[in-house]
């Protein structure tokens, strides 16, 4: 496992190595270059498993990380390959000609994060959200207390109550605030 | 000799690999098999374009069980994250608080005690039966072959009482806690268990009387819903699926995890990837789990640590870190990515289960020239559970 | 001895209200035998009397116009309409119904009579589900004609006539005499189609729930519903009646009738609940294969 990441370090300007356990090792990439990775990796060292591709939104970067999981069933190892893409303008190229089922990823991903996987098979497909208009949901500006106070528009019995006010209020109404309580303190 | 020649112009023409299908000439018609059927595992609508009796084009249509999990969860402390993951997956509840607590320990760097490892062991090998023994008759439930379901979902709640007994609760059972587990085995719970083993096993040999040497059954499944041998790499076919059509993928003896490298069995591994060989599979998987379970209640300790020292759960800071955690649940192989940043919260939680690519673009794949009657039971071989594609 | 119109016209439906509810009592009982073998306690004996005061007493909203709701009056029809010319008891004048020679041809018409007008009342409803419900129905009927004919014929040509009460009278005088032990192909090849009309797996494909749940249970509600149901079960009571009368000797007492007609009807079920079920090209050429092999032996050894 350490000959292949030596090689690859040379070969596609790692950026960051991060050692987990004997089989698993976590790799930063540039963008650039990631594409070229992942096929190096399946055609020549026998990558063939893509477990899933997943994103992680960081806010306070400006930055979004792209995951690719990779798995060699035959040695047993795992690589996670991270690449960084910028927050304003995400796109990255689409792996769909590499492995058929990455599309459906794609597809969660730009309806999830609002990420462009250019050519990718129906990417603007619905696939777990219909009809919605909002910001993509999984971003991490996406407030879902405010949507949903603004969607799902105030009816009578749809108020909330602080209970100790409201059964004060019910139970002894005219007394409001007075002093004279001993041992009781306003909430 | 008479040459039978079929008369193929009621079906599409194809171009640069897409089919032509004009839906105004009559020849198609769309059928929604829907998110409220009979004939679908969960909630998931398939639409498909028939010609005749025969498919011609499908989509699977998902979304009508998202309930936003992983937004919530990004929300919550470790300890509150552990009632909402579990219920991501829904027949098999306990994998996935497995998955979540072996993450929190990677990334925290606390050691599981021995003997919370056999109980974690027990209790996975447990849930897998919970959903074999539905699971192997349903493909025969799904062609009106009712008496095997009946039987199974009989000797289903015996088991599920056993997980009363040990954990308080029948399906979902929050057992597996962030450092071991929340108790000890009853007692008498292995007299009890061994009554319930012996049931399974004469369960086992209606099951193989009943379905698998059945005339019918055998016409309705041999040659049909065939995996081809490069769908394997290009759609990431793992588990049951991949073992039925002649590649050995097991997580317990690949990666071992827990106890499994202590325990003794073979992954049972076929040669053609139909219906039957995938049903055949499972049920020799459900044998495979009575046996561990009696070498586990055999070989495991009497008395140990169960659980090792947290800090208090509630202010519990991890460090910043990711990791992939992995398991072997009855459909393949399962697993979480998590990703810490060092505050009280979880950033990311991403869940991946095998549904994932069979249930979406595999079947959309396998149903092409497939018959109306046998769409069902191609969804059900392929054991695909809506829950955990949509989380 | 002759007896009036008026008489024979008030013991046919007689004999009908002891059909029906001999039918409604048998569906129950062979639902609890059924559910004992699954392992369950099954339902009481007399729910499909509830299940059909229910259905009665149910209206409806919305109309899909008027051949939709013909199609469960012809099928209906078409049930009584065959209990009506099948002599019940043999010796008694009474129950004779209207039975007449030549019979036998009328009977296979008014068999098919009642699966065409449903074919063309559910399609009316507009929902594609059950225009493939049906016309699976159609195919797998035509098939199942086959082997009933040719056993028919075998029969007409063995006691050289055409009417039901003749090939009765031709049967009586002990059990050696009857058609299963005389001309046992056809018995054979009428049993197969037996199993094709009673709709049990593995021949069930019409009203498979897994693949096509919607279609003439869904879409026929409350009074149609009911008619359906009563239908089905005055139907498989007077098809194992007829059969009783073609292979097995006929009756001449009430008991004896409900005795063999249960026996017969029991036999789909022991076979039905452990078989999956046939897909429809499948049964199309089952029926094909050995059922007509069985026929073609009949007609030729007679």
């Amino acid at each position: 496992m350490e000959n292949i990441i030596k090689s690859l370090e040379e070969k596609f300007n790692i950026s960051e190595v991060i050692k987990k356990s004997d089989n698993l090792n976590i790799l930063t990439v540039d963008k650039k270059l990631a594409m070229s990775l992942i096929i190096y990796l399946k055609e020549i060292e026998k990558f063939s498993h893509l477990v899933m591709l997943s994103a992680v939104d960081w806010l306070e970067d400006g930055k979004f990380q792209l995951s690719y999981i990779l798995n060699n069933p035959e040695k047993k190892i795992d690589l996670i390959i991270r690449v960084f893409i910028s927050r304003e303008k995400p796109e990255m190229e689409s792996i769909h000609k590499i492995w058929v089922h990455a599309a459906t990823d794609q597809r969660e991903l730009k309806e999830m994060y609002g990420i462009e996987f250019p050519e990718s098979p129906r990417l603007n497909d619905d696939f777990l959200l219909e009809g919605w208009d909002n910001i993509p949901p999984m971003r991490r500006d996406f407030d879902t207390l405010k949507y949903s106070e603004e969607t799902f528009f105030p009816r009578p019995g749809r108020q909330t109550y602080e209970t100790k006010e409201y059964m004060k209020e019910k139970m002894y109404p005219d007394e409001k605030n007075s002093k004279n309580k001993k041992g009781l303190k306003d909430a | 000799m008479l040459k039978f020649e079929q008369d193929r112009s009621k079906f599409p023409e194809e171009k640069d690999g897409k089919l032509e299908i004009d839906l105004d000439s009559q020849k198609f018609i769309k059928i929604w098999q829907g998110p409220n059927h009979p004939g679908i595992t969960g909630n998931m609508a398939l639409e498909l374009t028939v010609s005749g009796d025969e498919v011609v084009e499908s989509k699977t249509h998902v979304g009508y069980l998202h309930r936003g999990f992983e937004k919530l969860m990004e929300r919550r402390k470790f300890i509150q994250c552990f009632p909402i993951c579990i219920r991501m997956c829904v027949p098999e509840p306990d994998i996935n608080e497995y998955c979540l607590a072996a993450s929190v320990e990677d990334l925290a760097g606390i050691e599981v005690p021995d003997m919370a490892k056999w109980l974690r062991t027990l209790v996975l090998e447990m849930a897998r039966l919970v959903i074999l023994l539905r699971g192997v008759p349903g493909q025969g439930g799904t062609m009106s072959l009712g008496m095997g379901v009946q039987w199974g979902v009989y000797v289903r709640d015996l088991m599920i009482d056993r997980f009363e007994e040990l954990t308080g609760g029948r399906v979902y059972h929050m057992y597996i806690a962030p450092g071991g587990v929340r108790g000890l085995l009853p007692e008498g719970f292995k007299g009890r268990m061994e009554e319930v083993l012996k049931k399974i096993d004469e369960f086992v040999v209606d099951i193989d009387n009943l379905m698998f040497s059945n005339a019918v059954f055998k016409k309705r499944t041999k040659g049909i819903g065939v995996i081809k041998p490069e769908w394997i790499e290009q759609y990431s076919v793992v588990g049951p699926n991949a073992r039925a059509a002649g590649i050995n993928r097991d997580v317990r003896k690949d990666y071992p995890y827990l106890m499994y490298d202590k325990l003794d069995f073979e992954s049972y591994v076929g040669k053609d990837s139909d219906i039957y060989t995938r049903s055949r599979v499972r049920w020799h998987d459900l044998q495979t789990s009575v046996d561990m379970i009696r070498q586990i209640m055999a070989k495991m300790p009497n008395k140990g640590d169960i659980r090792a020292k947290t800090p208090n759960v509630l202010h519990w800071k991890i460090p910043k870190g990711e990791t992939y955690q992995r398991l072997e649940s009855s459909r393949g192989e399962y697993g979480f990515y998590m990703v810490t940043d060092g505050s009280a919260y979880p950033r990311r939680i991403n869940l991946r289960g095998p549904s994932y690519n069979s249930a979406v673009l595999l079947l959309e794949k396998m149903l092409v020239n497939a018959n109306i009657s046998d769409v069902s039971s191609m969804m059900v071989s392929l054991a695909t559970c809506p829950p955990e594609i949509e989380r | 001895m002759e007896i009036s119109l008026l008489t024979k016209i008030l013991f046919s439906l007689l004999g009908l209200f002891i059909v029906f509810n001999y039918g409604l009592l048998q569906a129950g009982v062979m639902r609890k035998i059924v559910a004992r073998v699954a392992g369950r306690y099954g339902i009481p004996i007399y729910q499909p009397y509830i299940d059909l005061i229910k259905n009665y007493s149910k209206r409806t909203q919305i109309t899909h116009g008027v051949m939709f709701y013909l199609g469960p009056v012809f099928r209906f029809s078409g049930g009584i309409g065959l209990f009506f010319f099948i002599p019940m008891i043999y010796g008694s004048v009474y129950w004779q119904n209207f039975s007449f020679s030549g019979d036998i041809i009328l009977l296979m018409y008014f068999q098919f009579f009642g699966m065409l007008g449903m074919a063309l009342g559910a399609g009316e409803g507009g929902q594609p589900n059950s225009i493939i419900g049906i016309s699976r129905g159609l195919a797998q009927f035509t098939a199942v004609e086959v082997p009933f004919t040719l056993a028919i014929i075998s029969i007409a040509v063995q006691y050289d006539t055409l009417s039901v009460y003749d090939i009765v009278a031709a049967q009586q005088g002990g059990i050696q005499n009857w058609t299963l032990f005389t001309n046992p192909f056809a018995v054979i090849a009428g049993m197969f189609a037996f199993l094709g009309l009673m709709r049990h797996a593995p021949f069930n494909v019409v009203m498979a729930p897994q693949e096509i749940p919607i279609g003439p249970p869904t879409e026929y509600h409350s009074t149609y519903l009911g008619m359906l149901q009563s239908n089905r079960v005055v139907l498989h009571i007077v098809e194992a009646v007829l059969f009783m009368n073609l292979f097995f000797g006929g009756a001449t007492s009430w008991l004896e009738l409900i005795i063999k007609s249960f026996f017969i009807y029991f036999i789909t079920v022991f076979i039905g609940v452990v078989f999956p079920r046939y897909r429809v090209d499948h049964t199309v050429r089952w029926f094909l294969k050995i059922p007509l092999v069985f026929g073609i032996l009949a007609v030729l050894f007679v």
